[in-house]
């Protein structure tokens, strides 16, 4: 039985992750999936380094650093990155319940609406499970500045979300 | 501005948290996995040269149009302007010389019209001549030496 491709089975275990998370930073589709795409073919012609013994880490910071420079020079493009920033994302799986739905979409809009550094953080620490420690590490910056990125983000969505939250519950 | 307290990775995170972290993320579109996994790049291989314009447009934009326009100036330009044949190039050039000699002939006839009305002009006697300055024809000869050919 053949060895599974090392590329594979990366892109099974974390394409998920970084696609979202790219499309969460990026608020694009198309951007997610031209970022995916460079960084599997990056990973193809230079593969992961065998020292890395976190991967999904390892790979969400070169996703972030991706999607940053993406978001920069679409910014010095033309300068609706804001308007993006609002547009909904099918960011979230859908649900059968239109509320649900109804929240999830809400949700995915109140993101949109929180600076970039915030909302990285918000992503990596409520759907990467990450430690402020571990954000810190990945994104280059001080565990403190990580959590209270993280308490800013948290508390403007609970507050957009608020009346939303209340009537499905 | 109040600053919301900093969490620690010990806090227990509240309800809100936990119903927001429970939220599936949407997976990835099924084609992007051949996408991601196929060896070569065509996005970027079949077009470096377009990849290359593409950079150039996304730091550049103003400039580009401005070079785009002015070279659809220039092939407008081009276009519209008829083309003169080379037979008519020389024609048009032969024409010059024939003018410039013309005006040549027409300027020496003029020439030796003024030259003989002056003659014609010339004083007879010495009491109404006004006296003539060596400045005024610096070739000419002594104001006292009448032209032999007047008299004759």
């Amino acid at each position: 039985m053949a060895a599974p491709d090392p590329l594979e089975s990366l892109y099974d275990a974390h394409a998920g992750a970084l696609f979202a998370y790219a499309l969460n930073l990026t608020r694009s589709e198309a951007d997610a999936r031209d970022l995916l795409q460079d960084q599997f073919h990056r990973l193809a012609r230079q593969p992961m380094p065998p020292t890395v013994r976190d991967a999904r880490g390892w790979l969400l910071r070169s996703m972030h650093h991706l999607a940053i420079d993406r978001i920069r020079r679409r910014a010095t493009r033309d300068r609706v990155a804001d308007q993006w920033s609002k547009e909904p994302l099918e960011l979230f799986a859908t649900h059968a319940d239109p509320d649900e739905t109804a929240f999830r979409q809400g949700l995915a809009e109140a993101l949109g609406e929180l600076p970039e550094d915030q909302r990285s953080v918000v992503h990596l620490k409520l759907w990467e499970g990450l430690t402020f420690e571990a954000i810190a590490r990945l994104l280059d910056i001080p565990p403190n500045t990580a959590a209270s990125r993280y308490r800013y983000g948290v508390d403007k969505l609970r507050a957009r979300l608020r009346p939303l939250y209340e009537e499905i519950r | 501005m109040n600053t919301p307290p900093s969490r620690s990775d010990s806090d227990i995170p509240d309800a809100w948290e936990t119903r927001l972290s429970r939220i599936p993320l949407a997976p990835p579109p099924p084609d992007l996995r051949r996408a991601c996994l196929r060896a070569e790049e065509p996005r970027h291989s079949a077009s470096g040269g377009l990849a290359f314009w593409r950079a150039v447009w996304a730091g550049h934009p103003w400039a580009i149009r401005g070079l785009a326009a002015a070279w659809s100036l220039i092939a407008a330009l081009h276009l519209t302007t008829p083309e003169v044949p080379v037979a008519t190039a020389k024609a048009r050039t032969v024409w010059a010389e024939e003018t410039l000699k013309l005006v040549a002939r027409q300027r020496a006839e003029l020439m030796a019209t003024a030259l003989d009305w002056d003659r014609e002009s010339a004083p007879v006697s010495d009491e109404s001549a006004p006296p003539a300055k060596a400045s005024d024809r610096p070739n000419a000869a002594p104001s006292t030496a009448f032209p032999t050919n007047r008299m004759s």
